[in-house]
């Protein structure tokens, strides 16, 4: 893994409007995430068992950990981990969705089908475009989406990153909700 | 919709979601006034946010570490794997890649498939068992088999099986490019039904067959793929975790599956007829028996285990009247060639219980050929007597049905080995159904511990509601009769539905549970062997909990020793006797022997470093507890220097942010408390609560010990009102949670007794203080300070009532006690001192009084 101070580095960078600067972050988050799964799938003990919201925040904490990272690049951090989170996800979901078409009937392996099956890709796929659209009216609403639905953030951490009240996250919470859900179903 | 109208729009939904349902449309016109888009906008928005109910509020953080985890298993083209290089990756299969390899030092370059498991063996145990269990198949050889060639773990410890690389089609695309008539059919598939005789007869089951596992060669010979693989690969399953799913679902695929994989009954040589039955169908009829519409696992069970298959020539004509116009003779299908004995073949092979199919795939493809040969078959209709009785059947399968089919489907694989001990009466199977029920343990606990104890708000909602209803579920099933002729996987599943309440805070459920898990696996397997005596060590945990005290020291003097012995010979995992001394070691220091329980925490400590690295922040609870002891024993400092050196290594662990932290900080806080550090010792409990408050359940005790912490530090303070708040709450979650004999218990009571006590319910307090006294003088030695820490407070009590003669026993018991366990420099004894100044100045007895107070 990178330093910690390359890690700020690449954050400030990348706050500057540096979009290179989210590959290095990309790999540094994907590394952590990696070490935080293979622990995760091996924890064999019942009473070991850690609420994976939970991890995945030591994770951010552990890599922003310093005290001299500026608020800022925290806060960049933090879209940052939701960002890289939500590619992961949806890159699966559309090989999944790719798979299927190519693959013909069942051919598929079943247990990724069940990590995503088809359906839950198709719909995956349909929820990262229309927050890419999201993202075009309302930036702030699509960040919040992607940090509370990729990420796991509470609404009381997404309002400390963003520097707004919780209020202001639930009210863009509850609109982006209702965008979203009638983008995605318009017959109802 | 531009920014203005936007912010409109979220202004006015924001203002209607405030409004009382019933009013909101109103209100949304009314504030729209006449802009009458606003109002569509915003009366579209707010149905939309009714019917989104749940929409995106779980997180998928989890699939997210699931899908990380699966990618890190990958492996480029050109690397080595052994002795083979990679050429290139030919798929994913349900367990992991299947690679196309050579021999690296081959000069021919024959090519082989590599199927590379995604999930490591990182015990030498478990390696060691697949290995020998691949010989085993390496053993199978037959013309139409794919050989086993090769077999071991990468340098990661990913194990990999080499395989003959066969190139040619799946058997039903192979039988629909070529068009072959329904006799050609039926010869290829009795040579498949040889092979699969040929494996049963070396007890090997394949337990996949499908028409994707049936490859026919460019020469036409068809072969088996992946013969005995989903059973070695499950054995092969590291305790570790696997995810729920891949264990799940790699047992079958659905369409495949006969009703006792579904059900999770024995898999047996019956199940591969009723595959081969499922290929046949499909062969004949270029359709599956059941059309599983409902990929849910209530529908799966269903259509396999209820609903009977479209006899074959009847499915082959509703297909002709579908497809209009296509040519039955150019897909070789022929309605009236399969009506009468191919429809009973075929029906026979697939019927819902197994002992009434083909005795053997050999009756099976003998059968075919008595057909071929215009003979008579042996398989007959069904009869309706048959079909009554199936019925009742049928009605009871489905009440159990649903949300356990996970159960099931995994007490499936015990099952399995259950069955293969009997035939093949080897001793070295006895260890492989222990390995094989710690996996299924690893991985139904996962299932069910997404109610475990860390739970954020986010994931409230949505999982565990489910979560609790199959634990439920689960326990329900194991009450009843269905296991009892499984008692490997009953005791299994006992002790994992057990462990999962335990996790939820259900703790009397938990137990019950937990006892019967116990007394099965002495049963099953004697006293002294490994797994009892891990199974004995929780027992002797249990006994504890229960509050039996002498039965669980006697059973762990006896067990901790042989514990010890196989430990070291690597037979018991180093934290299970790391849990059995800890446990041990709080039965002792319950039981007021301080000293032992010191000793066997220290032990348990230096355990520490051979623990898995993800189980070590445990240390940091036992390093708390170790301080207790030690406050026990009266060694104060030492006690206050180790309990903040278990929160400081745990911060530089980095286990700072989980709920043993708090935990630590627990304890801190009330040592600091003792001392009379309360600023320190509020920091340090109020970050405690945070932390359980944010991971825990709230029912969970040890929310319920930082409360109780917390209530003494403010009532020292006299800070009454804030005290009560905290202590009701700690009393309230120990009695859900726990009961009376929770150990902390009375320590919550002594609290809220002189809370009453100060603040003017004096008769209350007196009540409640009798109480505390009455549990510990119950359950503990008359000598072990923990009474006397009661009495006093008793003391206190009757003193300010000036019901002296009363408190004076109390009281004098009270120090002399601490005194004589503690030493008069402790916080404690002290505070017993201070209360014998106030009861001898209160009657005036200035010599007596000043005689306790050079001791404070």
């Amino acid at each position: 893994m990178e330093s910690a101070n390359q890690v700020t580095e690449l954050l400030v960078d990348w706050g500057n409007g540096n979009e290179a600067a989210f590959d290095g972050l990309f790999a540094v988050v994907y590394d952590e995430l990696r070490r935080l799964a293979s622990g995760y799938m091996r924890r064999e003990r019942s009473d070991h068992t850690l609420q994976t919201t939970a991890l995945v925040h030591e994770a951010y904490l552990k890599l922003v950990k310093q005290s001299d990272s500026p608020l800022q690049s925290r806060i960049h951090f933090f879209a940052v981990a939701a960002k890289v989170m939500r590619q992961i996800l949806i890159d699966h979901a559309r090989a999944r969705q790719y798979e299927k078409r190519g693959g013909g009937e069942q051919r598929i392996s079943l247990d990724e089908a069940a990590i995503i099956s088809a359906d839950r890709a198709e719909e995956l796929v349909a929820l990262d475009e229309a927050l890419t659209e999201l993202a075009e009216i309302d930036r702030r609403q699509s960040q919040i989406v992607e940090m509370r639905y990729f990420a796991g953030l509470t609404i009381a951490e997404t309002a400390a990153f963003l520097k707004v009240s919780p209020d202001t996250v639930t009210r863009d919470w509850n609109m982006s909700k209702a965008w979203l859900y009638r983008r995605l179903n318009p017959a109802e | 919709m531009n920014t203005l109208r936007w912010q409109q729009a979220k202004q006015v939904l924001t203002e209607a979601l405030a409004q009382p349902p019933e009013n909101q449309i109103a209100f949304i016109s009314t504030v729209c006034a006449d802009d009458l888009d606003l109002q569509r906008e915003v009366e579209s928005l707010l149905k939309a946010y009714q019917r989104a109910d749940g929409f995106i509020e779980t997180p998928v953080v989890d699939d997210v570490l699931k899908l990380v985890d699966s990618d890190q298993h990958e492996i480029p083209d050109g690397r080595r794997i052994g002795r083979y290089k990679i050429i290139r990756k030919l798929g994913d299969g349900g367990m992991g890649a299947v690679y196309l390899a050579a021999r690296a030092d081959d000069q021919f370059e024959k090519q082989v498939a590599i199927k590379v498991v995604r999930f490591g063996l990182d015990n030498q145990f478990v390696i060691n068992r697949f290995l020998s269990e691949r010989q085993i198949l390496a053993n199978l050889e037959h013309p139409n088999i794919a050989r086993l060639i090769d077999g071991d773990t990468t340098e990661n410890g990913s194990p990999y099986l080499v395989m003959e690389y066969i190139e040619g089609l799946p058997i039903d695309e192979y039988c629909e490019s070529l068009g072959l008539a329904t006799t050609e059919r039926l010869s290829l598939f009795r040579t498949v039904c040889a092979a699969v005789h040929y494996a049963h007869l070396h007890l090997v089951i394949h337990r996949d067959i499908k028409p994707s596992n049936v490859i026919v060669t460019t020469e036409g010979v068809p072969k088996l793929l992946d013969f005995g693989i989903a059973k070695l690969l499950d054995h092969e399953l590291p305790g570790q975790g696997d995810s729920k799913t891949t264990t799940l679902m790699r047992l079958m695929t659905p369409e495949y599956a006969s009703p006792e994989q579904v059900r999770g009954d024995n898999v047996t040589t019956a199940t591969d007829i009723y595959s081969l039955g499922v290929v046949l169908y499909e062969l004949l009829t270029g359709q599956r028996p059941h059309r599983l519409k409902s990929r849910s696992t209530e529908g799966m069970v269903r259509a396999i285990c209820e609903e009977e298959p479209e006899k074959p020539s009847r499915a082959i004509t509703l297909r002709e009247l579908e497809v209009k116009g296509d040519d039955a003779k150019t897909t070789g299908r022929n309605a009236k060639l399969l009506s009468g004995d191919l429809d009973n073949i075929v029906l026979m092979a697939l019927r819902k219980e197994p002992e009434r199919r083909y005795e053997s795939a050999a009756q099976f493809a003998a059968d075919i050929q008595r057909h071929l040969d215009g003979l008579p078959v042996i398989a007959r209709k069904d009869t309706f007597t048959y079909r009554t009785s199936k019925f009742v059947r049928r009605n009871r399968v489905a009440v159990a049905a649903a949300a356990l089919v996970f159960i099931s489907l995994l007490a499936g694989i015990i099952a399995t080995t259950w069955q293969a001990r009997a035939a093949a009466r080897q001793a070295r199977l006895a260890q492989e159904q222990r390995a094989k029920a710690e996996s299924i343990n690893a991985v139904l606990a996962q299932l069910l511990n997404y109610s475990n104890p860390v739970l954020n708000s986010a994931m409230k909602s949505g999982h565990e509601t489910t979560m609790t209803e199959m634990l439920d579920e689960a326990a329900k099933r194991l009450d009843s009769e269905e296991f009892v002729n499984q008692p490997a996987v009953k005791a299994e599943l006992e002790r994992i539905v057990g462990s999962s309440y335990y996790g939820q805070g259900r703790y009397v459920l938990g137990r019950q549970h937990m006892e019967k898990y116990v007394v099965l696996e002495k049963q099953l397997y004697g006293e002294n062997h490994p797994r009892a005596l891990e199974a004995s060590g929780e027992w002797a945990s249990l006994l504890f909990m229960k509050g039996e005290m002498p039965e669980s020291e006697k059973l762990f003097r006896q067990i901790l020793p042989l514990t010890r012995l196989e430990q070291r010979k690597g037979n018991i995992k180093p934290e299970t006797l790391f849990d059995e001394l800890v446990n041990f070691a709080y039965l002792r220091r319950t039981q007021g022997d301080s000293k032992e329980a010191e000793l066997l925490f220290r032990e348990a400590l230096q355990i520490g470093p051979q623990l898995p690295v993800e189980s070590r922040y445990s240390l940091g609870i036992t390093q708390s507890t170790l301080a207790s002891t030690l406050a026990d024993q009266g060694r104060f400092d030492e006690a206050l220097e180790t309990a903040r050196a278990a929160v400081t290594s745990s911060r530089q662990r980095g286990d700072a942010e989980r709920p043993d932290f708090g935990f630590s900080l627990t304890i801190l806080g009330g040592f600091l408390t003792d001392k009379g550090d309360y600023v320190e010792a509020d920091n340090y409990l109020r970050e405690g609560e945070t932390i359980f408050r944010r991971l825990l359940q709230p029912t969970h005790l040890w929310l319920g010990d930082v409360l109780r912490n917390e209530a003494i530090s403010l009532y020292r303070q006299e800070r009454f009102a804030e005290a009560e708040t905290k202590v009701d709450e700690a009393i309230k979650i120990y009695l859900e949670s726990f009961g009376e004999h929770y150990d902390n218990y009375p320590t919550a009571l002594i609290a809220r007794g002189l809370i009453f006590t100060k603040t003017g319910r004096v008769k209350e307090g007196e009540a409640i203080l009798r109480q505390a006294v009455k549990l510990r003088a119950d359950s503990l030695p008359s000598d072990h300070f923990w009474v006397a820490l009661a009495k006093g407070a008793l003391g206190e009590c009757l003193i300010s009532e000036k019901r002296f003669v009363e408190a004076q026993p109390m009281l004098l018991e009270s120090f002399s006690t601490l005194n004589a366990r503690l030493g008069a420099r402790d916080p404690r004894t002290r505070e017993s001192a201070s209360r014998l100044v106030t009861f001898y100045d209160a009657q005036g007895k200035r010599n007596l009084a000043d005689e306790y107070r050079r001791l404070l």
